[in-house]
């Protein structure tokens, strides 16, 4: 049976080696890596083991975030040495153990974190069938693989395990190893079921909220009343009635409380009296694209330039321009950020739910001064996190206070922390610009883009701000400028991303970032062009993507939808349906997805309710369509959510929309219906569905509202407020 | 014309003019009522006449210096919550005032030069809350409740704008109001203004102790009271005949605080009164909550404890006015299991989910005290409308050591707000509520 | 300190707390070393703590120790992967859980609301479960995994 997170199996690993979490340490300066196990790209043995029995382990740097990769993985592996699914286990995110595959995001996990394992499983193959061939004395080609073991002619068998000696599989990644046949796939490209979901289902599996160690205390983090104020005096003494509180902690303005039990924490945290200073750092929130506008432009980064562009916008029969703006979005993880850290001896241990524990392990050692071989970052599975949210800022928040009290630290982040404090998606302000020329062509396209400069670095950790310690931290919004340029063949097109110097709050990447606002504009404005031109926005997408595969998908969401027989809502009616389109090649170079929206819209009270969405998705790869599936559908409904209703509410002092009533999330009555066609290409490259689909809900449900009532909407969120004003202003 | 058509005439014109007479005065008795505090019998001195001076601030920030006074006035004033949208920045305004006829937004009262009070010389402070002008001439909408803060001293007004001077100015333009013809003509403000805002400072009445006097000036001048919790005329001026007797704001329902025994706060003891200004909650009685907690958190609670004594002192003698649709409240504790309502399975059903644990089957509350419902008011308003409120916004945080009350607002459909308002109304009540999805809609929409 | 007798998944438990206003949550969490019910906002506005108290579903971050009477059924009451109950069997075939967070929530408001409605339509599901939140958007297979349940019987 697989393990998920399986100690017995943790303290195995493979014959040459023993793993714990009780590593003997070295003292001294610059230890070496503390473990005998390989972690460099370059070598199968950081990627796999085979146990004596039998059992394989998988190192993986990319972790499951609830998306299924773990299960998705252990597919891969399982096909390509031809082991039995049950025996694989996958170990995540361990800086000790598992190799620096970059963070996991950008929906990469298969398409780079997959590729590296099938790899690294493939070299195995191939070196262990040699071993084999050796032993049984015939041709490796003569064997075959079936359940962990090697089969010969005359039935000769051995298991692979015992093929390991004596190389072990200390061996080098070999590009031209063969890779496994699609039509011999066993497991990849079924709908395997998830190796999680019955821990999950019954209270067994262990989250990182879940995770205990002996002798750990608990912790809770009090934050300024406003972001940037200063601590002008505490009074210890109004928590010292609490049974359980054991240490108040500052820093600077750090400022937390540990105890030795949960409940004490939470009391005194809430209770501890704290005089701090003011600060009104931040913008009127009704000013914000104001704010947005005239901020100091650092750089510009021209993400794509072809022909002409502002000569032919000059020359064009007809102009078209509008803007369009999304608000600022917080992660809204249900399960609040939560880390444990200990010091022992001089080594740092930090288990949390950070999708980058590689990164985290960098930015915790700069903050403690540390080498980074002294700090070991564990993943353990959180809750959905969605981009980079206060995983890795409990983390640092753990650290701090294990170091105060000398011992092993739980920190969990209350509801007002996460919404209050994590970073957030930045607010997004795009001028878009068309020409046609007199025969009706699109001559000219140019967007300015207004996003804080940086791409995906280190986020700066909050302990470490309010402590005033260096956590590498850079201005880090997220691959923002992806998928500014448009997968249309038009001749002059510029696109412009003005990079600024600063946003309201501390930035980092939600889902799809950049990349969900980006496409909003161009494919809510590239609707605008159809309707200005009176031509359909599915045929006149048809005209200007010049690929196969992209037309393939639009063709297939054409049919799924029924598109070309819809009906023409009456756009007078208080209640009318409209159905919009949109249409993705993410980031120019992978998954291709083709959305239909159908949204009912109330012209009175201004409220907007997507019934059902059409998918046409492209990933090349499928290795789980189940688990494809699973993400579409949440792409979507998550999307939608975030669409509708939401948006940070701040005043000059702080974030003010800090629980579930002030920042509402989608319910189940308002959660649409979702068909899909899904695309197998099992010669292909697997690439990402974690994102694209996400991506083009926004302009999905505006042009399906533009077709109910001839309205758009420009400013995510649609609120029925701002509905019911472009109704008005449509009247006038 | 001939003598007949001639005693017709005079005849009709008599009669014209008996009735605009009796019209008159009519329309004179309902706009005309008694002052503030005309109910309390004794003679009246102007301020300050041998030695009657209830104005300031108390006893122990005599030595205070003008601004610290100023925070204690603003303080009593409760400036800050109408000028602070809602969870904003304090004192920048923007806070919407949804009337029947368009909304007004509370303006910046920081020291901004261009977008708040900056340029406000003594004269237009003073101006401002007596008179109801502000700079420039602009005639104020009594959502500012001039005709109350025109009893305050000169001096305790400029040591409020002292206090005021010395906030970080914050740049914050004030949104637009929009309001409806003819209430967006500011002129028409200054007729309303010449006949309801008594214009003069507070008259201290020999006749009555210090204590009451200060208590007198406090509701009055400071706290304005009685601009929520005394009904409103035909004119939407105060009706102080049935002064304190209880009206409606904002789909809150500001109670009867006269001492009314069944439906005001006779039955309730000096401490318990004392008890519910100062820490916002009440046993028994209940929870300050919605525009009530604001006033509590942000105003009441920190008045000294001598003053809180005083507005005990003061309240104590409005005359009793019985409002009609509250009965005395329900006393006795429901029991442990089985139902009251019978048919409210819905509302059942979501108070077991969310409720019980905090406040019981019995109502009591046996763990957390303040979540006692049994004999509190809002349970025991037919309308039930203060209790859906608190369903949607949760209580408030003053008091640190209690458990707040979560909002629910979102979480639960209007429907099962109402089931569950109904149920605890029915169960704890004197008297079960009737309220359907549509109300409960509608309560939201006024936020 | 204060002691209180639980019964929590057919077992007699002594609570020895200091505070009877904590929240049942904590107790099963901590003290009992329970996985099921989960910390989600302290606040019952996302229903990830729910648990069973006689069969009713509560939410546990709000319910005070002090005034637990009756039997506290977690989700690992409820069934386990050797045996589990039928809702969460459903869950499984419809691979309903994305990140998992908030599946402890979905299982046993869902197991209650089925005890009282056996056989809903979909739409009294949604209302049911209005106020159970999910963020990854797992929405569309946990209403069928509770119709799917709620035909299996």
């Amino acid at each position: 049976m697989n393990a998920v997170i399986d100690r017995r199996r943790f303290l195995k690993g493979t014959s040459a080696l023993i793993v714990s979490f009780a590593i003997p340490l070295t003292r001294g300066r610059a230890a070496p890596t503390s473990s005998a196990k390989p972690v460099d790209l370059n070598t199968v043995e950081s990627f796999l083991a085979i146990a004596a029995d039998g059992e394989v382990t998988v190192y993986s740097g990319k972790v499951d975030l609830g998306t299924g990769v773990r299960t998705a993985l252990a597919q891969i592996v399982a096909d390509e040495l031809d082991v039995a699914f049950p025996t694989v286990a996958v170990i995540q995110g361990d800086t000790d153990l598992t190799p620096d595959q970059g963070p996991t995001y950008g929906s990469l996990s298969i398409q780079n974190g997959g590729t590296q394992l099938r790899q690294a499983a493939a070299t195995a193959r191939r070196a262990l069938l040699q071993e084999a061939g050796k032993r049984f004395n015939v041709d490796p080609e003569s064997l075959r693989i079936a359940d962990g073991i090697v089969i010969g002619p005359g039935e000769k068998r051995v298991p692979l395990q015992a093929l390991i000696a004596p190389h072990g599989l200390h061996i080098k990644m070999d590009k031209t190893a063969p890779l496994k046949s699609p039509t011999d796939f066993k497991l990849v490209g079924h709908p395997v079921q998830r190796l999680d979901i019955p821990d999950k289902v019954t209270g067994r599996f262990t989250f990182m909220q879940d995770f205990k160690i002996p002798g750990m205390y608990h912790g809770r983090v009090v934050r300024p009343p406003a972001m940037g104020a200063t601590i002008v005096s505490i009074d210890e003494s109004s928590v010292a009635d609490i049974p359980g509180i054991f240490k108040v902690v500052r820093q600077e303005n750090f400022l937390g409380v540990v105890a030795t039990n949960e409940w004490a924490a939470i009391k005194a945290a809430r209770q501890l009296s704290v005089k701090w200073s003011e600060w009104l750092g931040l913008p009127d929130q009704r000013q914000l694209w104001e704010h947005v506008r005239h901020t100091k432009i650092v750089k510009d980064d021209v993400t794509s330039h072809t022909g002409d562009s502002a000569h032919a916008l000059g020359d064009a029969a007809h102009r078209i321009a509008a803007t369009y703006d999304f608000a600022i979005h917080t992660h809204g993880s249900i399960g609040p950020s939560c880390a444990v850290a200990h010091f022992e001896d001089d080594r740092l241990i930090c288990w949390s739910a950070s999708q980058a524990t590689h990164n985290l392990r960098k930015q915790l050692a700069a903050m403690f001064s540390l080498q980074d071989e002294q700090v070991r970052c564990v993943y353990i599975d959180g809750a959905g996190c969605y981009g980079r949210n206060g995983h890795e800022d409990a983390a640092a928040d753990a650290a701090l206070l294990a170091r105060a009290v000398n011992a092993p630290v739980r920190v969990q982040w209350m509801r007002e922390d996460e919404h209050g404090w994590d970073p957030k998606g930045p607010p997004t302000l795009l001028d878009m610009r068309a020409g046609l020329d007199a025969n009706g062509k699109i001559s000219a396209w140019e967007s300015e883009l207004y996003i804080p400069d940086g791409m995906a670095g280190f986020v700066a950790l909050v302990g470490a701000d309010l402590a005033k310690l260096n956590s590498l931290g850079t201005l880090s919004p997220g691959g923002v400028l992806n998928d500014l340029a448009i997968p249309y063949a038009i001749d002059n097109v510029k696109t412009t991303a003005h990079r600024l110097e600063s946003t309201p709050f501390k930035p980092a990447w939600i889902r799809s970032p950049g990349r969900m606002q980006n496409s909003f504009a161009n494919e809510a404005f590239f609707d605008e062009i159809a309707a200005h031109l009176g031509i359909d926005p599915l045929e006149v997408r048809l005209q200007y993507v010049h690929d196969a595969r992209g037309q393939e998908v639009l063709e297939r969401v054409a049919t799924l939808s029924g598109w070309r027989h819809r009906p023409k809502p009456d756009r007078h009616a208080v209640t009318s349906v409209g159905r919009g389109l949109a249409y993705v090649k993410y980031e120019l170079v992978r998954t291709y997805v083709a959305l239909v929206c159908e949204a009912e819209v109330n012209r009175k009270t201004g409220e907007i309710t997507p019934k059902k969405f059409f998918v046409a998705h492209d990933c090349g790869q499928i290795i789980n369509p189940d688990g494809l599936r699973n993400q579409i559908e949440g792409n979507i409904v998550q999307t939608v959510s975030r669409v509708m209703r939401e948006e940070l509410l701040f005043n000059r002092s702080r974030v003010t929309s800090v629980d579930w009533a002030s920042y509402p999330i989608l319910q189940f009555p308002q959660v649409p219906e979702v068909v899909m066609d899904l695309i197998d290409r099992p010669n292909e490259v697997p690439w990402g569905a974690g994102e694209p689909t996400a991506a083009l809900v926004p302009a999905a449900i505006s042009n399906a509202v533009f077709d109910a009532t001839g309205v758009r909407l420009r400013s995510v969120p649609f609120t029925p407020d701002k509905v019911k004003a472009a109704i008005a202003r449509l009247a006038d | 014309m001939s003598t007949s058509k001639q005693a017709k005439f005079s005849r009709g014109l008599v009669w014209t003019l008996g009735g605009v007479i009796v019209l008159g005065g009519i329309l004179a008795y309902l706009a005309f009522g008694p002052g503030a505090t005309d109910f309390a019998p004794g003679k009246r001195v102007s301020l300050g006449t041998d030695g009657h001076d209830p104005s300031g601030v108390p006893k122990e920030l005599a030595n205070a210096t003008l601004v610290e006074r100023g925070e204690y006035l603003t303080r009593a004033a409760d400036c800050v919550v109408c000028h602070t949208a809602k969870d904003g920045t304090p004192f920048i305004g923007g806070r919407a005032f949804v009337l029947p006829f368009g909304t007004l937004y509370s303006t910046n009262i920081t020291p901004d030069v261009e977008t708040g009070i900056g340029s406000y010389s003594d004269a237009d402070f003073l101006n401002a809350l007596h008179q109801g002008i502000g700079r420039g001439g602009k005639v104020l909408y009594p959502a500012m409740p001039y005709p109350s803060y025109t009893l305050m001293s000169d001096a305790d007004a400029l040591a409020i704008k002292a206090f005021l001077f010395s906030l970080t100015p914050v740049h914050a333009p004030t949104p637009s109001n929009t309001l409806a013809f003819p209430f967006n003509q500011r002129a028409l403000m200054s007729i309303w203004s010449a006949l309801f805002n008594p214009r003069q400072r507070y008259e201290p009445n020999i006749d009555r102790s210090d204590d009451w006097n200060r208590g007198a000036y406090l509701v009055e001048a400071m706290e304005h009271c009685g601009e929520c919790h005394t009904p409103r005329n035909l004119f939407q001026a105060l009706n102080n005949r049935a002064k304190f007797s209880g009206a409606v704001q904002a789909g809150w329902r500001a109670y009867n605080i006269t001492v009314d025994r069944d439906s005001g706060i006779g039955a309730w003891s000096d401490a318990d009164i004392a008890h519910y200004l100062s820490q916002g909650h009440s046993a028994g009685h209940g929870a300050a909550s919605g525009p009530m907690g604001e006033a509590v958190a942000e105003s009441v609670s920190h008045l000294s404890s001598s003053d809180t004594q005083a507005l005990v002192t003061y309240l104590r003698t409005i005359p009793a006015v019985h409002s009609s649709d509250l009965e005395a409240t329900k006393l006795t504790a429901a029991s442990e299991r089985g139902d009251v309502a019978g048919a409210n399975l819905r509302g059942k059903e979501v108070y077991e989910n969310a409720c019980a644990g905090c406040h019981g089957w019995t109502g009591v509350g046996s763990v957390i005290t303040t979540a006692n419902l049994i004999g509190t008011r809002a349970v025991n308003d037919p309308t039930g409308i203060n209790v859906a409120q608190i369903i949607i916004h949760g209580g408030e945080h003053y008091a640190q050591e209690q458990t707040a009350m979560p909002s629910f607002d979102t979480v639960y459909s209007d429907g099962d707000v109402a089931a569950v308002a109904n149920y605890v109304t029915a169960r704890f009540g004197a008297k079960a509520t009737q309220l359907n999805a549509a109300d409960v809609a509608k309560l939201r929409s006024l936020d | 300190m204060p002691q209180y007798q639980l019964d929590v998944n057919g077992a007699a438990v002594i609570a020895t707390v200091d505070d009877p206003a904590m929240p049942l949550l904590y107790f099963l969490r901590n003290d009992l070393g329970l996985h099921g019910p989960r910390f989600g906002c302290g606040l019952g506005q996302c229903g990830a703590c729910t648990v069973h108290l006689d069969g009713a579903a509560i939410r546990s971050c709000v319910y005070p120790i002090g005034n637990v009477h009756g039997k506290v059924t977690t989700l690992e009451g409820l069934g386990t992967n050797e045996n589990p109950h039928p809702v969460q069997r459903a869950f499984i075939e419809e691979q309903a859980v994305q990140c998992g967070y908030c599946i402890n929530g979905m299982i046993m408001q869902a197991v209650a609301f089925l005890k009282r409605t056996p056989k809903p339509t979909e739409e009294e599901v949604r209302q049911e479960l209005r106020p159970n939140l999910c963020r990854c958007g797992t929405h569309i297979r946990i209403i069928r995994a509770v119709m799917r349940a709620s035909q299996a019987k």
